[in-house]
């Protein structure tokens, strides 16, 4: 199926999100080329952005620096729009797993229905405005 | 082609399309509201998942001309610094905005009288303040009273939204600086209210409320509508207004989802299809009588865009802030709004503030500052700014000018064919120097509260939420394109009242505003039954 990634592209893919985002023995965080999540990765590149992620893939192969971290940083210096792309797709995946969110210290679920709690405060703190006396411009 | 006769028809069933369905319903007319996009389904909304921030980069993204929905037409925004931004369905840019409800002040609407730009509105804030309580009622507008920046008496439904940690924040740095802020009126459920639950923060107003805590008019106004007797019809995209050889309309061309085209004749038609939809349907709808569009005689159709410029500045804090939870928006300040000419622009802005940002979100600005690397660095970058940014965006008020435009692109067409709006709109000097102005409030605001790092951007270039000035309103028929009760001046029984007829932008957000009008003309229409055609 040309509308999918290739097997080619998908270990250049891989290449570059292990990159991109390598795994922490420091966080005890997979990379973002860990096999299962990879997978997500390219099921989303399929279905959200196919024909963007091969443009980019192909830049990529069409650099001529041979490390990858070389790679990577002609790669941003010179496709920024492409690897621009890259990023979304590699980042709204990774971020979205267990182990990821919970290393943020985020509870790995979707954020409804339970949704979050945020600070109350005291009204007090807005006596210093309210001793100002209007401020509104009178229109006649 | 199908035939029907209703009494009333209705182009649009967003913010004003909806509140008019529902203003109406009680004359007990048949009133029919067509929206070319779906009914939204709640239980759909990105935040239901945990590929929430992959979907609002694509099915639920803000510009049409990405997110290609079946209910979406695309602009040609190519020649504008700021490109459109919108949602197609019952709900309308309500399904999509961050409930900001602030009211226009006094002054917005005797621009020319005090500051002698632009014009004056033919109606004032003092005429326009029941339709404001009634609009704030029908949306549950939450938020503290006592503003010293607005007129007194300004009742809120409901207590406000949660300062947060950040809300304290950049409260505290205002005070410090001695300037006005306050939080913020919000069209956010803070108590169950109207069968709505309250806000769960769940941090992502601006791509459909799955709680239904924020009021979009399907979950709102459209509802009420309904149960009164209103039609929608959902899938309907209109291609032009019809009308008869004594220049009268009498009815709309639409398409169904399957293409098939129906006339649907009615004695009212109103069009309510926002700043670039209303002008394009007018401009589409050209007849012997009209041959440069309907209600054109003015030639003011599409003239006078404006968009509302923003700016945005992100700060970066060794503090954890609220981040991913809760309400976009939570305080404002109008500490620059009126005019003061040492500044170098007249008119001003409102600042909001941008409570956090979501994780992906944070990431890829954090790519874009040159904050986050590729590599080994790129663990330890996110955790220094996840739940440690905050912003606040400045609504720069963007005065009238008629080069820029809404016309009809010669080659460019919707999924039935239908020409589609081009936009061409530049930024005056005015908003440059006004928007440079805000940027160094802000970063002065976010230096105070403690942030290490700011950061801009200027103008928001997906940011053209606020479509208006593309039919104004006015008592003179050769300089504006509705009387002062939304009738056009050309047509007796046509009416527009979305944001196109604004004749002056403010320097807030308009939705309160667009269905405080929509509402009042609508009651001038019930009042006028009797010789509405005169």
């Amino acid at each position: 199926m040309t509308d999918m990634l290739t097997t080619a592209e998908i270990e250049t893919f891989s290449e570059i999100a292990g990159l991109m985002i390598p795994a922490s023995t420091k966080h005890n965080l997979p990379g973002a080329n860990d096999p299962a999540i990879m997978a997500e990765i390219v099921t989303d590149a399929n279905t959200n952005a196919v024909e963007g992620v091969k443009q980019a893939l192909a830049a990529w192969s069409g650099l001529s620096e041979t490390s990858g971290p070389d790679r990577a940083a002609a790669f941003l210096e010179t496709c920024a729009g492409h690897a621009s792309l890259l990023q979304a797709v590699v980042n709204r995946v990774y971020y979205r797993t267990d182990a990821v969110m919970q290393s943020l210290g985020m509870e790995a679920r979707a954020p409804f229905p339970a949704g979050y709690e945020v600070d109350e405060h005291d009204w007090s703190i807005l006596d210093p405005v309210r001793a100002m006396g209007p401020i509104w411009r009178a229109a006649s | 082609m199908s035939e029907d006769i209703v009494d009333v028809v209705i182009v649009g069933a967003g913010a004003s399309g909806a509140a008019v369905a529902w203003n109406l319903a009680e004359t007990k007319m048949h009133i029919v509201c067509l929206d070319q996009g779906p009914m939204p389904d709640s239980s759909k909304y990105p935040t239901t998942g945990r590929d929430w921030e992959t979907r609002i980069q694509n099915d639920f993204q803000h510009s049409p001309n990405f997110r290609k929905a079946p209910g979406d037409y695309p602009i040609n925004d190519d020649n504008s610094p700021i490109k459109i931004v919108n949602w197609n369905g019952v709900g309308g840019g309500t399904v999509l905005y961050a409930g900001h409800m602030p009211r226009l002040l006094p002054s917005d609407f005797r621009v020319k009288t005090l500051d002698g730009v632009a014009d004056d509105w033919p109606v004032s804030y003092d005429e326009l303040e029941p339709f404001y309580v009634e609009n704030e009622k029908m949306m549950g507008v939450s938020g503290l009273e006592g503003d010293p920046a607005y007129p007194e008496g300004k009742k809120r439904v409901m207590p406000p939204v949660p300062l947060g940690k950040t809300g304290k924040k950049v409260g505290e740095a205002c005070n410090e600086l001695g300037w006005h802020w306050w939080p913020s009126d919000t069209a956010i459920a803070t108590q169950d209210y109207d069968g709505r639950g309250k806000c769960i923060n769940l941090g992502a107003c601006l791509f459909g409320c799955a709680q239904g805590a924020k009021a979009s008019t399907d979950i709102t106004y459209a509802q009420h509508a309904m149960r009164a007797g209103v039609e929608f019809r959902t899938g309907a995209r209109v291609s032009q207004i019809t009308t008869d050889d004594e220049g009268m309309a009498t009815g709309v061309l639409y398409f169904d989802n399957d293409g098939t085209e129906h006339h649907l004749q009615a004695h009212i038609v109103i069009v309510a299809s926002n700043g670039v939809g209303t002008p394009r349907l007018l401009l589409n709808s050209k007849s012997n009588l009209h041959p440069d569009g309907l209600a054109n005689s003015s030639g003011l159709v599409g003239k006078n865009l404006m968009l509302h410029p923003y700016s945005w500045v992100n700060g970066i804090f060794e503090d954890e802030l609220d981040g991913y939870r809760g309400s976009h928006k939570n305080v404002w300040s109008l500490q620059h709004y009126e005019t003061d000419q040492s500044r170098g622009f007249v008119r001003g802005y409102i600042l909001e503030s941008h409570r956090g940002a979501a994780t992906v979100e944070t990431v890829m600005n954090g790519y874009g500052w040159g904050e986050i690397p590729w590599g080994d660095g790129h663990h330890d970058a996110v955790r220094a700014l996840h739940n440690r940014t905050t912003s606040w965006v400045a609504v720069c008020e963007d005065l009238p000018e008629p080069h820029n435009t809404v016309t009809i692109d010669p080659e460019l067409t919707d999924s039935n064919g239908i020409p589609a709006p081009k936009i061409d709109y530049t930024l005056s000097e005015n908003s440059i120097n006004m928007l440079n102005h805000s940027v160094e409030q802000i970063e002065t605001i976010l230096k105070t509260a403690g942030a290490t790092k700011t950061f801009k951007q200027v103008p928001i270039e997906y940011g053209g939420w606020h479509l208006l000035g593309t039919a104004r309103m006015g008592t003179d028929a050769t300089n504006s394109v509705v009387n002062e009760w939304g009738r056009a001046h050309d047509v007796k029984n046509l009416f527009i009242v979305d944001g196109s007829i604004f004749v002056t932008s403010s320097g807030v957000n308009p939705t309160n505003t667009i269905q405080a009008m929509a509402l009042y003309i609508s009651d001038q229409i019930k009042q006028r039954l009797a010789n509405l055609f005169d």
